[in-house]
């Protein structure tokens, strides 16, 4: 190939890459209009009302960290929230029969559900910690060490990971959480390992101990609608982000956890 | 001629000259290739064993798994050991139709074939849930219907498709399956395809099936699907309440297409003794749906629980502490055991999940997805086998100043 053809070529493949690009992320950058997402004015979040601190439902109604977080969501889009509470198992095929908009419910981000689900940022880790009165420990400096974790838990699993990674440690299995977070506490073991949401309950009820609190694992839980509303979700990435840098999202969860 | 290159591509002696001239890259190809197979670790396998049996003193004990979506087939088999090793003589296990059928008149079975084969090895007796819908058996829906239709929407006019399908299932595993499930829950909603729950409708369901699943194993048991415990009044979208639903389907004359009930009842925050009442979801609700089945003089078939248990998540509303879960259970199984003489099979939810779900159904599992096994195993292993329960899986709670 001459020089010429080949110089020609390589700027026919770099405009089309360009206009491919710019008709790609252009149509991205500019989500259909509030009307068009939610012709009624309303944002139907389903919920699983028995999950707190997330959403409960009690003689008043829903309440919880993804009801206040839902409620401001809707208010800064400019749109009225109407709950939907729903049953675990059927999450997601509400949002397919379209009797939902979003979820937010506790929902890991599913890479598996990622052809048919939008999942928004992530509003919430939910993953373990290493809670500790040392704030030094880790888990490579766990070996010699003590670490309290409930029997049969994620943790427990995550402990086994442990045992086959570095030197011996000693284990110290509880029946629950609470009770491996009493023992980091009360000098029964160096640590304890929990998921986030026990520690942070925890330690809402014991200000007068002030331990380190290290995040081990991640679980990123985030809201959900359909692949086909991606529009509807880059909204709502744009609220929640907003809410993450002026502070508020964790003012809502301070409120709960 | 040449036709785009292809008789230069065959052109053999070509070739014969290209690896004569390359054939020192050609041999370190091939050696490359040779040793990254010999590095690369070698796919599990899972052999069958010795022919087991499950030796248990309580024989009404199942669980229910979730072999379907493993991928491992080392998993499956170690999965049905510790069933095995349990005292559960009994497992429910889901046999979607959209798996095995996913295109009209083309059935794998190659999943279904993997868990019957080591499920008989271990001396394991399976009770076959049956539901899920391919997408060409809602084909004939009008078009707005089927964009809103989810694997659990079944139109009526494939219920005939949906039996051709049972009938072969059950014709296949004749022997080793005897007892089949037409579908899961058809009292909410969500498990009829987001349509109005409709008792005559899965009536209709059940007539289709019952005749041409006889004609393929006459051994066969068929069970009505268990319906959800819940309280849904009458015109609710949600759902509609058990108790009234059975009602329903008795009226309808299901009594003449099914051979025996399955069943779900849970304790939820409840002991096993809180006595049952149509407006209350506790372990002895089942009581009120055998109270309906006699009263339309159905005394003769029997019930199989086929999903129970509590949950020991430490937030979820509706779950216990683990350590009242271990002994609700275990009432609960007596209580089953001496109590009830028209039970057939009492069926844990859930032993294992393929994967986690991250959230609280995990603790109704028996076994952690990596094969922890949870206290409320150990608890079960050693009440089958007749021996006192392990008391020291944990750790007493920490107390200040000891």
């Amino acid at each position: 190939m001459t020089s010429k053809r080949l110089q020609t070529t390589l700027a026919g493949l770099v405009i089309t890459a360009a206009v491919t690009i710019l008709l790609w992320f252009g149509g991205q950058l500019t989500p259909p209009s509030l009307m068009e997402l939610l012709p009624q004015g309303v944002l139907r979040i389903g919920v699983d009302g028995s999950h707190p601190p997330f959403s409960t439902i009690g003689a008043d109604g829903l309440y919880g960290f993804e009801i206040d977080l839902g409620q401001r969501i809707g208010e800064l889009l400019g749109v009225s929230v109407h709950f939907v509470p729903l049953g675990f198992d059927g999450l997601y095929d509400a949002l397919r029969t379209e009797q939902v908009d979003l979820l937010l419910s506790a929902l890991p981000v599913d890479p598996q559900r990622m052809d048919a689900i939008a999942y928004t940022v992530p509003y919430f880790n939910a993953g373990m910690v290493l809670v500790s009165e040392d704030a030094s420990l880790t888990m490579e400096a766990m070996s010699g060490r003590s670490l309290a974790f409930e029997y049969g838990s994620e943790a427990h699993s995550e402990v086994n990971r442990w045992q086959r990674r570095i030197a011996a440690f000693d284990l110290l299995p509880y029946e629950s959480s609470t009770a491996a977070l009493d023992a980091a506490r009360l000098g029964y073991g160096d640590a304890a390992l929990v998921d986030v949401i026990a520690a942070r309950l925890y330690l809402r009820q014991r200000d007068d101990w002030q331990p380190s609190v290290r995040e081990i694992t991640v679980l990123p839980l985030a809201g959900a609608a359909t692949a086909q509303r991606r529009g509807l979700v880059i909204l709502i990435d744009r609220v929640i982000q907003t809410l993450q840098q002026n502070g508020e999202l964790d003012a809502i969860m301070a409120r709960w956890l | 001629m040449t036709i785009f290159g292809v008789t230069r591509l065959l052109d053999f002696r070509r070739i014969r000259q290209v690896i004569r001239v390359h054939a020192g890259w050609v041999f370190r190809g091939v050696l490359f290739v040779w040793l990254v197979a010999q590095v690369a670790p070698p796919s599990p396998r899972a052999p069958l064993q010795e022919p087991q049996t499950v030796q248990t003193l309580t024989p009404h004990l199942c669980v229910h798994t979730r072999l379907i979506d493993e991928v491992d087939e080392w998993k499956i088999q170690r999965t049905l050991q510790l069933v095995r090793e349990m005292g559960a003589p009994t497992i429910v296990e889901f046999f979607p139709w959209a798996y095995i059928e996913s295109q009209p008149d083309l059935r794998d079975w190659t999943q279904a074939d993997r868990i019957v084969l080591h499920a008989r090895n271990q001396g394991i007796r399976i009770i076959a849930r049956m539901g899920l819908v391919p997408a060409w058996a809602q084909q004939d829906m009008p078009e707005e219907q089927r964009q809103l239709a989810t694997l659990n929407t079944l139109p009526e006019q494939s219920f005939d498709e949906f039996a051709e399908f049972v009938a072969a299932f059950a014709e296949r595993y004749a022997g080793t399956i005897d007892q089949i499930i037409i579908w899961n829950e058809p009292n909410l909603a969500f498990e009829w395809g987001y349509q109005s729950v409709n008792a005559p409708s899965y009536v209709r369901l059940l007539r289709a099936v019952y005749s041409p699943v006889h004609a393929a194993n006459p051994d066969v048991q068929v069970l009505a699907a268990a319906l959800a415990p819940t309280l849904e009044p009458e015109g609710s979208p949600a759902g509609l309440n058990d108790v009234l639903f059975l009602e329903q389907m008795y009226a309808e004359g299901a009594k003449g297409y099914f051979d025996a009930l399955a069943v779900h009842t849970y304790g939820f925050t409840l002991p096993p003794d809180d006595p049952p009442a149509f407006d209350r979801l506790n372990f002895r609700r089942v009581e009120l749906l055998r109270d309906v089945m006699e009263s339309y003089g159905d005394n003769e078939k029997d019930v199989f629980i086929t999903e129970t248990g509590w949950n020991d998540h430490p937030r979820w509303t509706n779950a216990v502490t683990p350590s009242d879960r271990i002994d609700y259970t275990l009432d609960a199984l007596r209580m089953a055991d001496s109590d009830w003489d028209w039970l057939n099979t009492f069926c844990l939810w859930v032993f294992r999940f393929p994967a986690p779900t991250l959230s609280y159904p995990d603790h109704f599992t028996l076994v952690t997805t990596d094969f922890n096994l949870r206290p409320i195993y150990h608890t079960l292993r050693a009440y089958s086998q007749g021996q006192a329960s392990e008391t020291n899986l944990y750790l007493p709670a920490p107390e200040p100043g000891a």
